[in-house]
């Protein structure tokens, strides 16, 4: 990883004075960085489709209208170069295991001191062998999740279906064929023990909390190329 | 011990004085919920209150971090505050404002 990093960062999150904060941190790993931010999901594809080529890609957990699990796919679709880091204020095993699974290559907790995000961030950067950013060893002994029990593909497929996809959507977006879509479907009911797609929506919305404020997607599905 | 990528010293004073500003906007809707204990307040609280988890922890104010996850947390799990945790988390806000 080159020293000089980030050259270009996108922070996404809508939390003004953390965005601010976490920007400005993020210039003292690299003083000439480009670093632009977003506010929701939208603004941020909006950012990452345009011409710059990000290294570093921080995505909030819990964005207005969104999960930030459904923009990382998008993002590692469009961006396929880019570190993605998740942060969260919530840091539960099963928020840390589900970001993981998705394709992040890190995950840092918000009630971190700055000077540890920044730390952590440069660890993911150089894929230091500490750069496992989840939880410490103490709080990792809780209970099994059924998502643990999910492929990355059907991570991607559930939350793009909490996301209010349909298949022919998530097939599109994900570059996968619409029988495969609904071959890791019955899959994906099967691991939640549930018998259709409202009941997995159920089940992935109160495994993957929306919290305070992400409580309803409501944004249009995302034309991407391919997924990692 | 690995090395820290230390910030400077001064980096979080600018945003020190936004966040302590910004307290007393919580205090507000912490008032507010204790004397009507609405939905419509509860959903602002609780999204000031989640917010007040991050941003309180990145600039090093990690009493008032550890006393908002346990409101956000129990308004998570059952649906509203614990009032104990509530008003503790209301004293160590307004410790920091008056100094």
């Amino acid at each position: 990883m080159d020293q000089r990093f980030p050259g270009a960062a996108l922070v996404v999150d809508d939390h003004p004075l953390y965005c601010s904060a976490l920007s400005s941190a993020l210039t003292h790993l690299n003083p000439e960085a480009r670093i632009d931010v977003a506010s929701s999901a939208e603004e941020a594809r909006l950012l990452l489709s345009r011409d710059t080529v990000y290294d570093l890609v921080m995505i909030d957990f819990m964005l207005p209208g969104s999960l930030g699990l459904s923009l990382l796919t998008d993002a590692r679709a469009i961006q396929p170069n880019a570190r993605i880091v998740v942060i969260s204020g919530r840091e539960e095993e099963g928020v840390v295991q589900s970001a993981l699974r998705m394709g992040a290559d890190g995950f840092i907790g918000k009630s971190l001191a700055m000077a540890d995000v920044i730390d952590k961030v440069h660890a993911i950067a150089t894929g230091r062998p500490d750069a496992s950013v989840g939880p410490e060893p103490e709080q990792k002994t809780a209970k099994h999740s059924p998502l643990a029990d999910l492929s990355p593909a059907q991570m991607r497929i559930l939350v793009a279906m909490a996301d209010g996809r349909l298949n022919k959507q998530i097939a599109f977006d994900l570059g996968l064929a619409e029988p495969t879509v609904k071959s890791h479907l019955s899959a994906i009911f099967r691991k939640l023990g549930v018998n259709n797609r409202t009941q997995a929506v159920l089940v992935a919305q109160s495994l993957l909390p929306a919290g305070p404020v992400a409580t309803q997607p409501v944004e249009p599905p995302m034309r991407t190329a391919r997924v990692r | 011990m690995k090395p820290k990528r230390a910030l400077p010293e001064n980096w979080a004073a600018s945003f020190r004085t936004r966040f302590v500003e910004r307290l007393e906007q919580v205090l507000v809707l912490i008032r507010a919920w204790t004397a009507d204990s609405g939905d419509q307040q509860l959903e602002e609280l609780h999204t000031a209150i989640h917010n007040l988890v991050g941003v309180a922890g990145a600039l090093g104010y990690a009493e008032i971090s550890d006393c908002a996850r346990l409101v956000d947390v129990a308004i998570n799990e059952r649906g509203r505050p614990d009032p104990e945790q509530l008003d503790a988390l209301a004293r160590v806000m307004e410790r920091e404002r008056a100094r």
